[in-house]
């Protein structure tokens, strides 16, 4: 077909199950931020330690890359997800990935998935998710999160003021409930009904707050986060990190562990905690890296 | 004439002790009468054509989402400062109620340790969350913005108070532990520009309020009234009327000239039962028709699939559909996902193609085949404009 050769086609067969990386792989690993315009995330979101110790269990331990993009846009945006997708085009060019696993916390599972859910999108789509092996998402905000509904309240936008409360970010605008359940039925796969996504898209889902001052795990991601989680958590059901509830956590994809079933001493993890080295976590995500 | 046709699925959703929700979601094909014209947003976009397929597994169940129902179990209004010198009423319908003032632009940022909350008079014991708390757990809270959670209040009405106010505020009261829950839907996700849609809405739970609450909530009757707001920040009135069956109900109108900005409709909720407030927001979007399938979808093989299309303004459209194949039972389940997309330069008559030909099918399954839910969206637009249940068989 004269047709054929003009598109960018790629196909895929049915991923079901995670295998080992063959011989020939080159593994790659990149860290996706959450929420916010990240330009160190390395320092400011994520911390070293918790990246040092993932690429530990990498054949080649150089082979990362930590994003740094604009997560306050919605998650279509040029500045989102054309972004994540430029660093992520780069980094598999650069290092000749063809193995390549994504490591996303809370927002960035929404980026991500716009990529797997809209691939002709973005001429760059197609040749990431056909290198990507599968995305380990960090209490991700499938589902949205009562919190944006609650800073949205009252916010309304007034044509000749602008936002009543002064706040504009479209990404907590899209996480609201009702705004995520719209996207997750017309524009994202991975819920229940929609098709699946073309990569598995595992999530870890934090289910409890811990904030006693005599208690040193509660320091563990920043005590005066968990102590703020702990307040946010009125907003929330009884299963929740702090900032989202476990159902969104749990909406899309499949879920790979609840907290306290993998981590250390079934320690729960925050919101703050799910993207530091808080109860295993970190080896726990370093013996996958490598399946 | 557009040719439409209708699923009714009803909702039977229960809730311990609470009503059922009586409302009906419609899962509906979505067919453009006619297209219009626009201009190419600003913005970046992009000009390939490209292709995408993937196997899906045909154990997995592939069906037309229905809207989902938003529960709540909070309120919002604005406050003026000097409501809030004087004392502003609050009732409460359970223990445990939280209480959120937030400064709107240009009002005194208040001191949580300044709030005052009383009952008959007598001082209630609060616990108090100042706004740097809210923020380290990551909520955008506006500056100067203070919590109280009435942790062993017991239901009936507190005055909160806040001698410093100056300007206005937004008051946020939620009750997590309130049996009262307004729960609301919209009886579709999309809808073209011009159309319409329905939202219902119940508040559930009030028999099951502490007897005294539920005694004083029995005579009063439940009003709610909607307000439609586009994403550019404009906003109609919407009333809403009896159901019959105790709930509301309201026909939403969306203007034919939709909006020019990205991000979805809201249809907002106020409803109040007894003094008991609470609101929601029902998220849709909205898609001007500037391109539609212009006849039937053509499928002669697995790598042929023509979508012939109807262009009324430049952009990237895509189609996507789910591949449905036969098992060896005979019944057809989804077994691959496709799209494909390109950029049509100007209006007229256009062609999408796609093929399944290179992804491996699951074992057992073949011809006939049929293609469902086949949507066409305007990724230039962000809408997802048509959208029908059933294609072709092949």
């Amino acid at each position: 077909m004269t047709m054929k050769g003009k598109w960018l086609w790629a196909g895929l067969a049915l991923a079901a199950t995670t295998t080992a990386a063959n011989a020939a792989d080159v593994v790659g690993v990149a860290f996706v931020h959450g929420t916010g315009k990240q330009t160190n995330a390395l320092a400011d979101y994520w911390q070293p330690e918790i990246v040092n110790t993932v690429r530990a269990g990498l054949p080649n331990s150089a082979n990362y890359t930590v994003i740094n993009c604009d997560f306050t846009q919605y998650m279509w945006k040029p500045d989102a997800a054309g972004c994540l997708a430029g660093q992520l085009t780069s980094f598999i060019n650069s290092r000749g990935i063809t193995k390549l696993v994504v490591i996303t916390h809370s927002n960035g599972g929404n980026v991500m998935r716009w990529i797997m859910s809209n691939p002709t999108w973005d001429s760059r789509y197609p040749a990431i998710i056909t290198r990507l092996h599968k995305v380990n998402a960090l209490a991700p905000s499938s589902a949205g999160t009562p919190l944006a509904d609650a800073v949205m309240n009252g916010n309304m936008f007034e044509q000749a003021l602008g936002w009543l409360l002064g706040y504009e970010n479209d990404a907590v605008r899209m996480q609201q409930v009702s705004w995520m359940a719209t996207y997750n039925a017309n524009n994202l796969y991975g819920t229940a009904g929609r098709p699946a996504l073309p990569k598995p898209f595992r999530a870890v889902v934090g289910t409890e707050v811990e904030s006693s001052p005599f208690d040193s795990d509660s320091y563990c991601g920043g005590y005066t986060q968990n102590v703020g989680l702990e307040a946010t958590q009125n907003w929330l059901a009884s299963c929740s990190d702090g900032f989202l509830n476990c159902s969104s956590q749990s909406a899309a994809g499949s879920v790979w562990f609840r907290d306290v079933s993998r981590t250390r001493d079934a320690e729960p993890l925050s919101h703050a905690q799910s993207r530091r080295n808080c109860f295993s976590l970190d080896t726990i995500l370093r013996a996958d890296v490598n399946l | 004439m557009n040719k439409q046709t209708t699923l009714m699925v009803a909702l039977a959703l229960t809730c311990s002790g609470a009503p059922v929700f009586a409302a009906k979601a419609a899962v509906v094909d979505r067919v453009a009468p006619a297209v219009v014209s626009a201009p190419v947003p600003a913005g970046e976009f992009e000009h390939a054509p490209v292709q995408f397929a993937w196997a899906l597994n045909p154990a997995d169940v592939v069906s037309a989402a229905e809207p989902e129902v938003m529960e709540s179990r909070s309120s919002w209004r604005m406050v003026e400062a000097t409501e809030l010198q004087s004392g502003v009423d609050v009732p409460v319908s359970a223990p445990g109620a939280v209480i959120q003032l937030s400064p709107a632009r240009g009002a005194k940022a208040l001191d949580v340790q300044s709030l005052q909350v009383r009952e008959g008079g007598a001082p209630v014991a609060a616990r108090r969350f100042e706004r740097a708390a809210l923020k380290d757990a990551g909520m955008a809270v506006a500056p100067g913005t203070a919590m109280l959670k009435l942790q062993d209040a017991k239901p009936g009405r507190y005055r909160v108070q806040a001698a410093e106010a100056r300007g206005s505020y937004v008051m946020q009261v939620l009750e997590p532990d309130s049996p009262m829950v307004l729960r609301a839907r919209t009886d579709r996700s999309v809808t073209l520009a011009g159309g319409q849609l329905r939202a219902q809405v119940n508040m559930d739970g009030v028999q099951s309020t502490r007897a005294e609450v539920a005694a004083r909530l029995a005579g009063s009757s439940f009003t709610a009234e909607g307000l439609l707001v586009a994403p550019d920040g404009r906003t109609w009135t919407v009333p809403m009327r009896s159901d019959k069956a105790g709930g509301l109900v309201a026909d939403v109108a969306i203007p034919a000239a939709g909006s020019d900005v990205q991000g979805l409709w809201e249809l907002q909720v106020f409803a109040d039962q007894g003094g008991i407030a609470r609101d929601t927001r029902l998220a849709f979007a909205v898609a001007k028709p500037t391109a539609r399938l212009a006849s039937a979808v053509r499928a002669t093989s697995l790598s042929n699939l023509r979508f012939p299309l109807q262009v009324g303004a430049p952009g990237r459209y895509e189609v996507r559909t789910t591949l449905f194949a036969t098992g060896t039972d005979g019944k057809l389940r989804a077994v691959a996902q496709g799209h494909s997309a390109a950029w049509f330069a100007k209006p007229g008559r256009g062609e999408l193609g796609l093929s399944f030909a290179d992804v491996k099918l699951p074992a057992g399954y073949a011809a006939p085949y049929e293609l469902r839910e086949v949507e066409l969206h305007d990724q230039t637009r962000m809408a997802p404009i048509e959208r029908r249940a059933r294609a072709v068989r092949f």
